[in-house]
């Protein structure tokens, strides 16, 4: 066998099973099954693994919440449900490495005693869905998934389309979707450890936080913890994309810096551009400007930047955009996306939306800066989901920051932006 | 209860199918809309009625999730639904744009389908291709780096092939 794997992302994209296998696949399992299921728990805790789907909650520490005994049966559920602006990683993983994924669930379904897995794709991913659901096949003629795996455990997937609806990465949400429902976030606690799936105990994790599972288990603890800093370990991938030459998916070591990133990696601003802000971690994260990215990129020196990593998405936006425009678009989408069950988020969203719209047709009152910021007071910390709270980052940041260019837009002297 | 059927053989097979894979039948409902949808086009009343008797629940479960997700379409459709990411990324570099372009050229607003009944044009949220901006998906396809000529060109070529 080659050298044992380590990269989230195929470097023969999307490869065969027979190629997956050449160059290490599945020999996760021969560590797995030499371990106790309580060792693979303390293996991913000690690893400092965070939930890599916006999160950062550590993957140990979830897995351990899981009662070992239980009445009802465990579920492993795999939130693919990308579509936090900005994000486009997971799919690389669904398109592109399909087996590590399912490497990972297995994993987990092994750690915490459970023997079914759901992957929960978003209805657009359609290509990604038909790949999960050939390698759901595949695995399963080979033993990799089934009735006996390596003659110790039985585990099987079902492949399950969303329908176009945001709301439904929200974990509850995502589950009450599982179930035949409308995607609407579900009071907590009970916690999906308690009472999830079925109302059977359940472990929900963003696709890459599986997919690092098996790489942990093969290179082992000293290796993840090479990449990063303590409590920001292991390879990660960051997804760049706006005002940049080089827009992609990237595998980066966490920690590296923010700055090299955007100007090095991903190519720097088209010419002639400068940098006004960046959103670092998908729409409902933070601004950070310009003179703020001098620092690592991980989750602890983001956050001590006033923001957060999120999805690892990265949003570079140039001098050419209009910060009030910005602030609508991603206005009109949360507003789009808010499931209705909170009067905060319906109505605040609504209301603000119409507030955008009357400044980009020059019907803005002065009086209508001040009513955004106290909108956006009475959103925060006031919903049942996270939704709403993400939707006034951008509202609020781009007010601070960039007020003149609301005061420009209510004196009708503002950008010839029309979006 | 008596009801007619307006569903083929092989699609109520399907849908129980579907039910038999999950431990609640509810869990069946979005892929069983899907299969509906991408028969029949949209989903009909008579249509949801049926799903909810081969799935064994109540009709108003059927119709509170099949109003709730965007992809399911309770109008006709055209054969080609043309969705523009307006989000962010893709606004920025030009999304928008696309979407003014293609009111103009096919003479129909966002939401709107052709009276050919040949394209649907739908303003998405994002699609998760940001680095492929602007991003255009044309029935499950995507399509990267779009550009107004690009995208006359590929509306052509479905128009010629839906002539043939």
């Amino acid at each position: 066998m080659s050298e044992p794997m380590k990269t989230l992302l195929a470097p023969d994209r999307n490869p065969s099973l027979e190629k997956y296998l050449a160059r290490g696949g599945y020999a996760s399992y021969q560590e797995l099954f030499k371990k106790s299921p309580k060792e693979v728990v303390d293996m991913v805790s000690t690893s400092g693994l965070r939930g890599r789907g916006g999160a950062g909650f550590p993957t140990g520490r979830k897995w351990s919440f899981i009662p070992e005994k239980s009445q009802r049966p465990k579920y492993v559920v795999c939130n693919a449900d990308e579509g936090e602006p900005g994000t486009f990683k997971d799919r690389e993983i669904l398109e592109g490495n399909p087996h590590l994924l399912i490497e990972g669930m297995v994993a987990c379904g092994y750690a915490i005693g459970s023997n079914q897995g759901y992957i929960y794709i978003r209805g657009e991913f359609y290509a990604g869905y038909l790949r999960c659901v050939e390698a759901v096949k595949e695995a399963r003629a080979k033993g990799y998934l089934g009735q006996s795996i390596n003659g110790k455990f039985a585990f099987d997937i079902i492949v399950h389309r969303g329908a176009g609806a945001y709301i439904c990465g929200e974990e509850t949400a995502l589950l009450d979707s599982l179930e035949g429902e409308r995607g609407q976030p579900r009071l907590k606690p009970p916690f999906p450890a308690v009472e999830g799936l079925f109302r059977g105990p359940t472990v929900v994790n963003n696709v890459e936080t599986f997919a690092s599972v098996p790489l942990l288990l093969i290179n082992g603890l000293d290796w993840y913890k090479s990449f990063g800093s303590p409590n920001n370990y292991g390879p990660k991938l960051f997804a760049i994309s706006g005002n940049v030459t080089k827009p992609g998916v990237y595998e980066l070591p966490m920690g590296i810096s923010f700055k090299d990133f955007i100007y090095k990696t991903a190519g720097g601003l088209p010419k002639g551009r400068t940098l006004k802000a960046v959103i670092p971690g998908g729409s409902s994260t933070s601004l950070l400007l310009p003179k703020q990215i001098d620092i690592p990129l991980d989750y602890d020196s983001i956050a001590k930047a006033g923001s957060s990593l999120g999805s690892a998405a990265i949003i570079v936006i140039d001098d050419s955009n209009c910060m009030v425009m910005t602030a609508k678009i991603l206005t009109e989408f949360y507003h789009h996306e808010s499931c209705g069950k909170c009067t905060p988020c319906r109505e605040g969203l609504s209301w603000i939306e119409q507030i955008y719209h009357r400044l980009e047709s020059g019907q803005g009152k002065a009086s209508d800066i001040p009513l955004l910021l106290d909108l956006c007071d009475q959103i925060v910390g006031n919903t049942f989901c996270p939704l709403a709270d993400g939707a006034v980052p951008i509202i609020h940041d781009t007010i601070i920051h960039f007020r003149s260019e609301y005061e420009a837009h209510i004196a009708g002297k503002c950008c010839e932006q029309k979006h | 209860m008596k009801s007619k059927t307006v569903f083929s053989e092989k699609l109520r097979a399907d849908i129980l199918q579907l039910k038999a894979m999950y431990p609640i039948a509810q869990s069946a409902l979005i892929p069983a809309l899907h299969r509906v949808q991408e028969e029949k086009g949209h989903l009909e009343p008579n249509s949801m009625l049926e799903v909810a008797q081969l799935l064994g629940i109540p009709p108003i479960e059927v119709m509170k999730t099949g109003t709730f997700y965007t992809m399911f379409h309770h109008k006709p459709v055209g054969k080609y639904r043309v969705q523009v990411c307006v989000n962010l990324t893709c606004s920025m570099l030009g999304g928008r744009h696309l979407l003014s372009h293609l009111e103009e050229k096919l003479g129909i607003k966002d939401g709107e389908t052709t009276s050919d009944g040949l394209f649907t044009l739908i303003g998405v949220q994002c699609l998760g291709a940001c680095h492929e901006a602007p991003v255009v998906q044309i029935n499950n396809d995507y399509h990267s780096l779009v550009s107004e000529k690009k995208l006359d060109t590929l509306l052509s070529s479905l128009r010629s092939g839906a002539k043939r």
